[in-house]
């Protein structure tokens, strides 16, 4: 170790396991569970994170076409309010089933993570 | 039944004798629509042990002694056989060739971002109604999710150094970005002393190096 280079501290390499634990659980893909007592959640899951997967690709293509200057300020304004929605309604029947953002996310595989 | 691990793709075949893999299984390599992919014949898919994990990484810096380019693939890549392999990366070869040219005679380096709390993200003023709003909202945190500002400091030094970068906010302190670096085989020496040598400007976050390692965060098209 050089002088002056500071040694990683025990909370800074916790952290770090922490997040990498992080995303090994967002690699998890979700699964329909055949428990009686969990079948409503697991499969409320799969759905929303469909339903997100797509409200994502829609916000980045709209972003895009934003950056792009191919929407009116008439698009826009509607676009927006739409993606607002449902992003809203997506985090309020997550929120009913115990269900946080971070479980409706998405590991592509080659793709890597959606977010 | 054996199947074929997949370990990376190779600018060329390496001279000298590929040796053996994770299963300790004798490595080989498949030519396949002027790719080469280093292959390995395994009765079960490698366990991602840390014991197994450092043993695929032995394996890409071997190779990387060999030849000019190594691409890593995502670990536990398993196809059925050559042909499933060949065809595999028939449809992608554009790509692959791309990705090659892109690690050509290049290491990693990776940089961790420590901090008690992340710098604020810039809040521009946006405005017309509330859906053109929230769009421009997430149009800056998206851009925000890819900047490390805690790195100006230092990325004067670091310019004729880097080839490329990847980059991740976490802020989930002390954890604040992770940042890949892709340099020149053979000046990780050079990176590390152009960031000690910033550290005094780089206060109050802390950064830590480690690397060279073989170009993982830059191979994606290869995954």
């Amino acid at each position: 170790m050089s002088r002056g280079r500071p040694p990683i501290e025990v909370r800074e390499l916790e952290s770090l396991r922490a997040e990498l634990e992080r995303q090994a659980g967002l690699a998890d893909t979700p699964r329909w569970n055949a428990n009686p007592e969990d079948v409503q959640r697991s499969v409320a899951r799969l759905v929303l994170t469909l339903v997100e997967f797509v409200r994502q690709l829609l916000e980045r293509q709209a972003i895009r076409r934003l950056e792009g200057g191919t929407l009116t300020p008439d698009e826009t304004e509607a676009v927006g309010v739409a993606l607002m929605r449902l992003e809203a309604t997506v985090r309020d029947i997550a929120g009913r089933f115990g269900l946080e953002p971070d479980d409706l996310n998405l590991e592509l595989g080659p793709l890597g993570r959606l977010l | 039944m054996s199947r074929v691990y997949l370990y990376a793709l190779l600018s060329a075949a390496p001279s000298c004798e590929a040796g053996v893999g994770v299963c300790a299984e004798r490595l080989r390599v498949v030519a396949a629509d002027g790719l080469v992919a280093l292959v390995g014949d395994v009765a079960e898919p490698p366990e991602p042990t840390a014991v197994i994990l450092r043993a695929q990484d032995a394996v890409l810096r071997r190779l990387a002694l060999a030849v000019e380019a190594v691409l890593p693939v995502r670990f536990g890549t398993l196809v059925d056989d050559d042909t499933a392999l060949a065809e595999s990366l028939a449809g992608r070869r554009p790509q692959l060739a791309r990705a090659l040219g892109r690690v050509a005679g290049c290491e990693q380096m990776t940089l961790r971002v420590w901090g008690e709390s992340a710098p604020a993200a810039p809040v521009a003023e946006l405005d017309g109604g509330p859906g053109t709003r929230y769009l421009a909202g997430r149009r800056q945190a998206q851009a925000w999710a890819r900047r490390v500002p805690e790195l100006d400091p230092v990325r004067g030094q670091l310019e004729a150094l880097v080839r490329e970068e990847r980059a991740e906010r976490h802020d989930r302190p002390p954890l604040l970005a992770t940042v890949q670096h892709l340099i020149r085989r053979g000046t990780g020496a050079r990176y590390i002393e152009a960031i000690d040598a910033a550290r005094a400007a780089l206060r109050p976050w802390r950064v830590s190096v480690t690397g060279p390692w073989p170009a993982y965060a830059f191979a994606e098209d290869a995954a």
